[in-house]
């Protein structure tokens, strides 16, 4: 019986170690901490990393155009998209990692993300009305998209809009474009 | 109400398809299985959505699993030679199962909570979004995070809910149940249904305490789905080839089917889970020889993973031509479907090689780990640098910086206590099968891992993540061992006795 009972003890010494490891779960949690979220934008604001803004992006402009019955939206964003905001920017093997990029908006826009020539920063005038814009519909990091309110059928179709940020480059306003106009 | 209505449309899927087996698999088998096999039917709503190119329409939505669970159906009646006999499922377990399943998924959507990740969002929820919009396969879903998680995630999203959250939770119930019914059916014949039951929840809580699995639970990404997965495959071989409790032949096709749909459920979860169809293969090669049973007998595990990897990679191959890719570009995708399929007709025609057929029938388990010790030598040899790194990080994850405290010491302590007292406390084939399967998945981590990049120290390291999937097979293994050293203490003989068919 010599064999039985020393593997058995052998065994309960295990057994204890894991129990209690099990009670240094806490203070070694390697997992992201559990949050509350019922939708894409606010799970990927509680990530709390700057890429996470593409993410937002993508959804605002989603939401916005299905509440409108529009199609997914094509969004135009300007050659230096990765120098748009200023704001710290996530690294990655010590490399600093940009915080907006269209690889990562993609697929929540269906691969309609393309460059455009236009110049992205609003006046401070432009900011406050767009503040005042009962249209405008707040997302988490200062988020900010403009309903496409008032545009024709064809126009919803064919629904563009562009980024631009506050003179602080701290904040993101996403604007349809009407047809034939340029901001 | 959409987690609901997801869980639901999931379960329907999972039943309909296995329901010409259900009697085969038993009440427990059936409905255990039901779940897993049903996610995978959002796969296919993923190929009607593509093949339409436009936003999932609840017809693409029913075509796709009314589909997915005529095919797998039509399977298992190719399979199944007669479907009398077996133990019918009875209708209030329909209710009771899926009534617990369903509250679940409605609490956790309700509550809201969850995990959030870059993988999370930018890997399985946005491709998610992508598929959902009809956008189809492509090299990012392809060679990078595999079909099933981004189609679950739009079928979600399809179904009202903003963020897909319920299906780790559910499928961290599915480990613990399963872990649960192979230990107590496992030590039904030598100890008493109380203490079996008590050492499975033992195993079960101690499963569960890990930091990987609590940290597990909720997080929405591929290591819990792989986990059950794998699992599932390898349970179901032990049900099949393993256990006592299979009523001759009738079973047995039954559970191979099942076997092979999971290996290709995990191959479908994770890129490199396509490696890891090797652990069940050669447990279900060694127990076949072991029981002296033909190759064909495998048929109806090959046709279980073979058609859906085919179809899958058939498409994918069809419309990205070859793709690239850091983790499986196509053309590493072509060499390991070509690996599997010799891997396959070896384990099905051992015994029939010249010179060493013989020597392989009458000690396949030797020749396995003589396989998998050439492969790791392989890999070494024609990499030495980079594999020598991976070594020393994988060794200093699991040890020290992958979150894993003393886990893995008593791991490797626990087994090998029970190689040393082997011959004193193993009944049956099983315990050697399912030590076999931690072997064979330890190996192809070290030939995937240390044939690519060596890694990081850290809990976010590949390795160290991948290292989870393995753990409900060692607790599984604790169970079995710590039940059956009990059993000899109380009676000082180990017995070997018919099982009842487990939990059913």
């Amino acid at each position: 019986m010599g064999w039985r009972r020393g593997t058995l003890a052998v065994l309960g010494v295990l057994v204890a170690l894991l129990a209690y490891d099990a009670t240094r779960l806490p203070e070694r949690w390697v997992f992201p901490r559990p949050v509350v979220a019922h939708d894409l934008a606010s799970a990927a604001d509680a990530e709390g990393r700057a890429r996470m803004l593409n993410a937002i992006v993508g959804a605002a402009l989603r939401d916005v155009a299905a509440e409108a019955g529009a199609p997914v939206p094509k969004l135009e964003v300007p050659e230096d998209l990765d120098e748009l905001l200023d704001v710290p920017a996530d690294e990655f093997g010590g490399r600093p990692q940009s915080t907006l990029n269209p690889s990562l908006m993609g697929p929540l826009l269906r691969g309609r993300v393309a460059t455009a020539d236009y110049d992205p920063a609003l006046l401070e005038v432009v900011v406050e009305m767009l503040d005042r814009d009962p249209r405008v519909v707040r997302y988490p990091r200062d988020v900010n998209v403009v309903r496409p309110e008032g545009l024709s059928e064809d126009a919803l179709r064919a629904l563009t809009y562009r980024i631009f940020v506050d003179p602080t480059r701290k904040r993101v306003f996403l604007v349809p474009l009407a047809e034939g106009a340029t901001p | 109400m959409s987690a609901a209505v997801f869980t639901l449309a999931t379960l329907l899927c999972g039943w309909a398809a296995l329901a010409p087996i259900r009697k085969r698999l038993g009440t427990l088998g059936f409905h255990i299985a039901a779940y897993p096999i049903g996610l995978m039917g959002w796969c296919v709503v993923a190929l009607v959505g593509g093949l339409t190119g436009g936003p999932w329409s609840p017809v693409d939505v029913a075509l796709g699993l009314i589909g997915a669970s005529a095919i797998i159906a039509g399977l298992a009646r190719l399979s199944q030679s007669s479907f009398t006999g077996g133990n019918p499922v009875p209708r209030w377990t329909y209710l009771g199962w899926g009534g617990v399943l369903i509250a679940l998924a409605w609490a956790i959507s309700v509550s809201g909570i969850t995990q959030s990740s870059y993988d999370a969002v930018f890997h399985y929820a946005s491709w998610g979004v992508w598929l959902a919009d009809g956008g189809g396969l492509t090299e990012w879903i392809v060679g990078a995070y595999g079909p099933l998680i981004p189609a679950v995630s739009a079928g979600g999203r399809v179904l009202g809910a903003g963020w897909v959250a319920t299906p780790w939770p559910l499928l961290s119930l599915h480990v613990l149940a399963l872990v649960y019914t192979a230990v107590r059916s496992g030590l039904l014949s030598t100890l008493h249904e109380m203490r079996a039951s008590f050492v499975a929840i033992a195993a079960c809580g101690l499963l569960a305490s890990t930091t990987h699995f609590a940290g597990q639970v909720l997080y929405p990404h591929s290591h819990m789905v792989s986990a059950t997965y794998l699992l599932l495959s390898v349970f179901a071989v032990w049900r099949a080839l393993g256990s006592d409790a299979v009523e001759a032949d009738s079973d047995r096709p039954s559970w191979l089917l099942l076997a092979g749909l999971a290996t290709a459920g995990l191959a479908f979860s994770r890129v490199d889970g396509l490696a890891y169809a090797a652990v069940p293969l050669a447990v279900a090669g060694v127990l076949r020889l072991r029981r002296g049973l033909p190759g064909a007998a495998l048929l109806p595990a090959v046709l279980g993973a073979g058609l859906p990897l085919a179809a899958y990679y058939g498409l994918a191959f069809a419309l990205l031509g070859g793709w690239d890719s850091d983790k499986l570009s196509g053309r590493a995708a072509a060499y390991v479907l070509i690996a599997l399929a010799l891997l396959v007709a070896l384990v099905a025609l051992a015994e029939r090689l010249p010179l060493i057929g013989h020597s392989i029938s009458t000690g396949p388990t030797r020749w396995v780990l003589a396989a998998s010790l050439v492969a790791i030598s392989a890999v070494g040899i024609a990499r030495w640098d980079s594999f020598s790194d991976s070594a020393v990080t994988m060794y200093r994850n699991l040890t020290e910086k992958g979150g894993y405290g003393v886990l893995w010491f008593v791991a490797a302590a626990m087994m090998l206590l029970s190689l040393l007292t082997w011959r004193r406390w193993r009944t049956g084939p099983w315990p050697g099968g399912l030590a076999l399967a931690i072997a064979v998945f330890f190996a192809t981590a070290i030939v995937v891992h240390g044939s690519g990049h060596p890694g990081r120290l850290g809990p976010a390291d590949s390795f160290t993540r991948v290292a989870f999937h393995v753990l409900p097979l060692v607790f599984w293994y604790w169970g079995l061992f710590a039940g059956s050293v009990l059993a000899s203490e109380r009676t000082g003989v180990a017995q070997v006795s018919r099982e009842g068919r487990g939990g059913s």
